[in-house]
């Protein structure tokens, strides 16, 4: 069982953000989804394969066969094989490539951080984790207000602990991975003394 | 198709497969299938050989009507040999058709298959001789002319060493459906309990009250607040502000805040408390600005900054000068109704607007009402002390212009709003608004040079006029002079239009320049420069009541009765007339001055 995809996991990684947002200025967004992309071509492989296991047995197995209607099973064979294999994500997973999921986490991860208006902040400060649960990956996405290279080491250990702890499905490594980022976090971009969750400005009377 | 149905076809189709291995199974399976069969040594292009091993391998070319799609079946009955073969045909199975009568075990003695067994059968049944000879003859099916036996049975029996590898393909595909099916049923169930999709972020916390929504600038959330309060005007939420500020402070100096119990919270009383004075003669406000503002489903929140010149006495009685900045954090419900203009300075009972003379801790001693903080208007929950001292702003020095050369902030639907005003007074024109632009500032720098607010005061708000005044004070006070020499507007830019129930409001950005310096009470330059202008600009707001239709003027006469505004009092009323022309209520008055670098348009 994944445990990122349960409620406990969201209240307690909503409470880890609000520890970490009292210690740096920069505004933490974690998002959850099932899925980010299509993998419709894993299942046509399945179908491929099956059917063609389908073929052989049916030409070289040594008793006879009618193949009346052969162009008809093979389809079925194809297509059950697709339909299953859509429907388990193990080996919808192991049958799609691991390129090709963290490409599709990464756009969906960039699509969602505007979709979610993540720029919407005084500094620029906002972080999305965004966590994909078929793909057992994660994407982290700065703002422009934070620097990457600032950030450097701890931080990349950071977001692989998370990929990690995404991968294996586990909670505690995951809020655990989430502080360590959030600790530098308020190394790099300490909160102001005036910061408070939203954007303020001067309105000079 | 749905997940669910697909499942269940699945479990049907591999229910099918396992029924039908589970009949081929069963001894004695020989019936034909509905009772004719075909039976051809090349039908659906199987392999078929009119002689078979000593081994029985089976090499038949019966194809029947009951076996499509090549499928051949084992039965024991018809009736189940038709819907196995039905339903399983597509896997490719084969089956054999078997006559009863002609099973090779009744001719008895030595009857295994390929031996010396003969049938009874006089239909093309299988033969053999009992010459001993250890090679079965060739089998030749009698056919009659349609290609079927006369009695409809299928001349052949079924060699039953055939039969475990027809049970052993069906076992598999069975086995392997069901474990698909299963598998596929598990990742349904698991899928169900899981939370699909999720987002945690601070507006998440259980806590309604901490949820805050986030706003790309302060201007943006006041507009939020309006479009859930349509009675909220800044302009007059600036007025009520600058009322309570100036009215804790007097209640602060007399001991007497719990009678404002209504609009400060008990920490705030005490943190207010400590302050020291036994009197206080005037509360001059330089500033006030909206640092923050927070809005939740339920709350809004939002901290005002104060700087203000407090007139107090001492506990000798000697008065002192003091220099204040404080920051207020207020709150209020939010669902609750701004209050109207005429009662935008009035710090009464937030239920029914009287005073707050009988007031006991929260409750009105004229109404009754026992109002929740927040509730029905804003509370201050905190004060907080930023600075307080005995000495006024430093205003010696040069400070360097910022931001001249930035480009103007123009709100993105400036265009739009411009054209809603024109619809709405006709006789507005972009022309006259722009030369009543000039007229303001030309008599706000004779004014300002002249340190005598006069001459402007018909055409500031209140509260400019008061943050003027300050200002002007704070000079006088430090015996320093500030001038402004040959002042021009260079040009104007419109920067935003908006509105809200009372009023409406004109942002430009006043492009400018002067001589400016300041020079102590010997007339010598302490800052500035007397001999070089210099070029600035600032964003002005003017406001003007709302459902007005009036082409600005930019002469010096009395919007009401025509009169000069040569007389105006500093209450802003006409000498003539008696009027307050200040308000905004017949014309464009300025009421609001921002630096380049603290402008900012709504998002």
């Amino acid at each position: 069982m994944n445990e990122l995809a349960t409620s406990d996991t969201k209240t307690r990684v909503a409470a880890a953000i609000t520890a970490i947002e009292k210690e740096t200025s920069a505004e933490i967004v974690v998002m959850m989804r099932p899925l980010s992309g299509t993998y419709r071509h894993a299942d046509l492989l399945a179908g491929a394969v099956t059917a063609l296991a389908y073929l052989c047995v049916f030409l070289y197995h040594p008793e006879p066969f009618d193949f009346t209607y052969f162009p008809l099973e093979q389809a079925a064979v194809f297509a059950l094989a697709a339909l299953a294999c859509s429907r388990l994500p193990s080996l919808r997973r192991a049958l799609s490539g691991r390129k090709t999921r963290e490409k599709n986490v990464q756009t969906a991860a960039k699509a969602a951080f505007v979709d979610r208006g993540m720029s919407k902040t005084r500094s620029r400060t906002g972080v999305l984790v965004y966590v994909s649960a078929f793909e057992r990956d994660v994407a982290v996405v700065l703002d422009v207000g934070l620097d990457a290279a600032a950030l450097g080491e701890p931080h990349a250990r950071a977001v692989e602990a998370l990929r990690d702890a995404a991968r294996r499905g586990r909670r505690d490594d995951f809020v655990k991975a989430l502080e360590d980022m959030g600790a530098r976090l308020a190394e790099i971009d300490p909160i102001d003394e005036d910061d408070v969750d939203e954007l303020p400005n001067e309105v000079a009377a | 198709m749905s997940a669910r149905s697909t499942t269940r076809a699945l479990l049907v189709t591999g229910a099918f497969v396992l029924v039908a291995a589970i009949a081929a199974a069963r001894p004695g399976g020989g019936q034909s299938f509905g009772g004719g069969s075909r039976s051809s040594s090349s039908s659906g292009g199987s392999r078929s050989s009119s002689s078979s091993s000593s081994s029985g391998s089976f090499r038949s070319s019966s194809s029947s009507s009951s076996s499509s799609g090549g499928f051949r079946s084992t039965s024991s009955s018809s009736s189940s040999s038709s819907s196995s073969s039905s339903g399983g045909s597509s896997f490719g199975s084969r089956t054999t058709t078997t006559t009863t009568t002609s099973s090779s075990s009744s001719s008895g003695g030595s009857s295994s298959f390929g031996h010396t067994s003969s049938t009874s059968g006089a239909n093309g049944s299988y033969s053999s001789s009992s010459s001993g000879d250890t090679t079965p003859p060739p089998y030749t099916p009698p056919l009659t002319g349609d290609g079927y036996t006369s009695e409809g049975a299928p001349p052949y029996a079924v060699p039953k060493s055939d039969r475990p590898v027809t049970l052993t393909l069906l076992a598999l595909f069975g086995a392997i459906a069901f474990v698909v099916l299963a598998l596929i049923a598990y990742s349904r169930w698991r899928a169900n309990q899981q939370l699909a999709s999720w987002d945690a972020s601070v507006d998440d916390t259980l806590d309604a009250e901490v949820r805050a929504k986030r706003h790309a600038n302060v201007m943006s959330a006041l507009l939020a607040i309006r479009s859930a309060d349509d009675a909220f005007s800044f302009v007059l939420f600036e007025d009520f502000l600058y009322a309570l500020y100036a009215e804790v402070h007097t209640a602060r100096a007399t001991g007497r805040l719990d009678g404002l119990s209504p609009y400060l919270s008990t920490e705030a009383q005490a943190q207010l408390s400590r302050l020291p004075a036994s009197g206080i003669d005037g509360v001059v406000i330089g500033g006030m600005r909206i640092e923050s503002i927070r809005t939740s489903a339920t709350r809004v929140t939002l901290d005002a900054v104060f700087t203000a010149n407090l007139a107090e006495t001492d506990e000798t009685g000697a008065p002192a000068a003091v220099y204040m900045e404080e920051r207020w954090t207020l709150c209020r419900d939010a669902s609750a109704r701004s209050r109207p203009p005429e009662r935008a300075r009035v710090i009464g009972c937030p239920s029914c607007g009287a005073p707050l003379d009988k007031t006991i801790g929260q409750q009105c001693g004229y109404c009754g009402a026992t109002s929740k903080p927040g509730d029905h208007d804003w509370f201050v929950e905190n004060v907080t002390i930023v600075a307080r001292e005995n000495r006024g702003p430093m205003l010696t020095g040069t400070t360097e212009e910022v931001g001249t050369d930035w480009p103007t902030v123009v709100a993105p639907d400036v265009k739009k709003e411009l054209e809603a005003l024109r619809s709405r007074d006709p006789a507005f024109s972009w022309p006259a608004f722009v030369a009543r632009v000039g007229v303001v500032f030309s008599a706000f720098h004779t004014s300002w040079s002249a340190q005598d607010l006069t001459a402007v005061r018909p055409y500031l708000s209140d509260n400019l006029y008061e943050l003027q005044k300050y200002w002007v004070s704070a000079y006088l006070e430090q015996g320093l002079h500030n001038k402004t020499e040959n002042p021009l507007i260079v040009t104007v830019h419109l920067a935003r239009i908006t509105r809200d129930r009372f009023f409406d409001a004109v942002t430009v950005r006043v492009f400018a320049t002067c001589i400016d310096y300041t020079t102590d009470a010997k007339g010598a330059v302490v800052a500035g420069d007397s001999e070089q202008p210099r070029e600035y600009s600032e964003y002005w707001t003017f406001i003007r009541g709302a459902g007005k239709s009036a082409a600005p003027r930019s002469d010096n006469a009395c919007p009401s009765c025509g009169g000069s505004l040569a007389g105006i009092n500093m209450a802003g009323e006409c000498s003539h007339c008696r009027v307050k022309v200040t308000t905004g209520e017949f014309d464009w008055v300025l009421s609001r001055i921002e630096q380049d670098e603290v402008y900012e348009a709504a998002a």
